[in-house]
């Protein structure tokens, strides 16, 4: 039969200390119990019997069964709870000596659910508490069908409410309040410092988020300066200024500066993560009209070509509306989607670009390709950073899969949304819906943006 | 005379290639690498326009903005900023679109055509 899982969980490490402190709180328990019947006897409020300590020295046994259990990993779920059935038996045999049903022990039950609750779980504190009162029970019945004979409480055997007998009671029930009271006490300490702990352990990575995102905006500057000086001696040589080239070396050079640009182009995407993740893009509308920027997005898209066959067509609605937008953003989404579709679209492919009203207030721009499509199940990870669809270290494709992370990021700071629907080997077609009017005139110099896992940058109104 | 432009520039590698780039379009450029050598270029020559990077060791492309503005001899002459940092880009923007600051800005990294097209609208063809 399988356990319930709120026993399993307390086989786990986390478990152990608090295991650890249990058997502590049975020895500590047991020795109390002895001195108390100890002095009980010695005031006169209890009979001169062994059995008290017979029940103590058997509580010792299971305790210190668990105690070599817990110390050795070894049998430990058996011992413990052999060890807590023991308490309840015990506890209970101790009412039933004490006087049954009129035992002014009934407290010590307490101790042993409170002690349970703080330590355990749930389950486990229900499971203790049905048996300490099933044992009750039990013994009351015994008691009153003549099962067992009757015992008579303290006050009857010390006879009245003599000195002794008040100073017995009193100790038993500092002894309970005591022992409940010092074990919240120390289980409470125990809550604070971890709370502390954690909340140390925030501060500490949030520094050091804050730190990468500000190292990120370093780096990137760095990188970003060399790249310049490559461009610019490559510009001057293709340009003939440092002596006469042939056609190879024009061609070199030529190929020089594509890479720099493709090295730029990624940098760029990286600073812009990092400056949207540190809550530091800002966003600047002015009119748009999208005849003239798409084709401009188009041609810039061309040295991303490389040579490769591709057929490029740009269709605008003619009824589109001037918008207003940050032109910066949509140009770096509108690059991006197209970057995407020249790249995973194979030699001869077509690539569209398209621009239309939607409704009243919105437009949508879409770039459709006939490359080599995503599959159903990868579709909605794409936006994710960093990921790619082919995951292998053989992939296809270069790149490091930031680009769909940072439309979205970028089309949700527009008030826009991005859609996709594909098709393997039939191709991709990315959708932009914007506002026509854009944030509608509210000022939204920055945003901050903590949400994961899918951290769009949304002004104004947040989404999902 | 051939029009004079100073290039203060820290990067020796870009510095050069700026230099040699407007040299070969028939100006006469100099280049200066750090914010001291340019203000000592200064007080001893007469430019017709300043290229001036904003992150510069000994003293800033702001900084050499302002005390060329206060020079008397400076108060016109034009003034193009340059950086790759975005947050100084915001702020040469700043200072070109107040105007008497600064003229232009480029954000780097720009192409060397990029960079004569801009000369040439300053201070016309060499």
């Amino acid at each position: 039969m399988p356990l319930p899982v709120f026993i399993t969980e307390l086989g786990r490490e986390e478990f152990r200390p608090r295991l650890r402190m249990s058997i502590w709180t049975g020895f500590l328990v047991a020795l109390g119990f002895a001195m108390l019947a100890l002095m009980g006897q010695l005031l006169g409020a209890l009979p001169w019997t062994a059995t008290p300590y017979v029940l103590v020295l058997v509580k010792l046994a299971t305790v210190g069964l668990a105690w070599l259990a817990l110390r050795h990993r070894q049998g430990l779920g058996p011992a413990m709870a052999m060890n807590v059935f023991a308490s309840c038996a015990m506890m209970t045999a101790a009412v039933y000596i004490t006087g049954g049903l009129l035992s002014p022990l009934f407290s010590i039950y307490l101790i042993e659910i409170a002690v349970i609750a703080l330590l355990t779980n749930a389950g486990t504190t229900v499971v203790v508490t049905l048996l300490c009162g099933s044992m009750y029970a039990g013994m009351a019945i015994a008691v009153q069908t003549g099962v067992l004979p009757t015992t008579e409480p303290p006050i009857v055997h010390a006879g009245a409410v003599t000195t002794g007998y008040l100073v017995a009671r009193l100790s038993v029930a500092a002894f309970v309040l005591g022992i409940t009271t010092i074990f919240i006490n120390n289980t409470v300490r125990l809550l604070r410092s971890k709370e502390e702990a954690l909340e140390n352990k925030t501060r500490q990575l949030m520094r050091a988020s804050k730190q990468k995102t500000e190292f990120m905006a370093n780096v990137t500057h760095e990188l970003r300066t060399p790249i310049h000086g490559i461009m610019g001696l490559t510009e001057l040589m293709s340009e003939q200024l440092y002596g006469p080239m042939n056609r190879k070396q024009i061609e070199a050079c030529e190929n020089i500066r594509r890479s720099a640009t493709a090295q730029l182009q990624l940098i760029d995407e990286l600073l812009l993560l990092s400056r949207s993740e540190a809550g530091k893009l800002t966003y600047k509308e002015s009119p748009a009209d999208l005849a003239k920027l798409l084709p401009g997005v188009v041609s810039s898209i061309r040295w991303m070509l490389a040579g490769k066959e591709l057929t490029v067509e740009t269709s605008i609605d003619p009824r589109l509306p001037t918008i207003r937008v940050d032109r910066g953003k949509l140009n770096h989404v509108l690059l991006n989607l197209l970057g995407n579709a020249a790249k995973f679209t194979p030699e001869g492919g077509h690539v569209e670009i398209r621009a239309f009203p939607v409704g009243e207030d919105r437009i949508c721009i879409e770039v459709e390709d006939t490359g080599v499509g995503i599959p159903a199940n990868d579709i909605e990870n794409i936006f994710d950073e960093f990921h790619q669809v082919d995951g292998s270290d053989e992939r296809e494709w270069g790149g490091v899969g930031l680009g769909l992370s940072i439309v979205t990021r970028l089309t949700r700071m527009m008030q826009g949304e991005v859609t996709v629907r594909s098709k393997v080997d039939s191709g991709t077609t990315f959708s932009i819906t914007l506002p026509i009017d854009g944030l509608s005139g509210r000022v939204v110099a920055r945003t901050r943006e903590r949400s994961k896992p899918f951290p769009g940058v949304a002004p104004a109104t947040e989404r999902n | 005379m051939k029009k004079k432009i100073l290039v203060v520039e820290d990067d020796r590698v870009i510095a050069g290639a700026m230099r040699d780039y407007l040299k070969a379009y028939g100006y006469e450029a100099e280049a200066a690498y750090n914010g001291k050598d340019a203000m000592e270029s200064w007080e001893h020559k007469d430019y017709d326009l300043m290229l001036v990077d904003v992150q510069l060791p000994l003293k800033n492309g702001f900084e050499i903005c302002h005390e060329v503005r206060n020079d008397p001899r400076g108060a016109t002459t034009p003034l193009v900023l340059m950086s790759a940092v975005y947050r100084d880009v915001e702020r040469a923007r700043d200072y070109a679109m107040r105007g008497l600051r600064a003229n232009a800005y480029m954000e780097k990294p720009f192409g060397l055509s990029e960079l004569l097209n801009q000369v040439e609208s300053l201070i016309g063809a060499a």
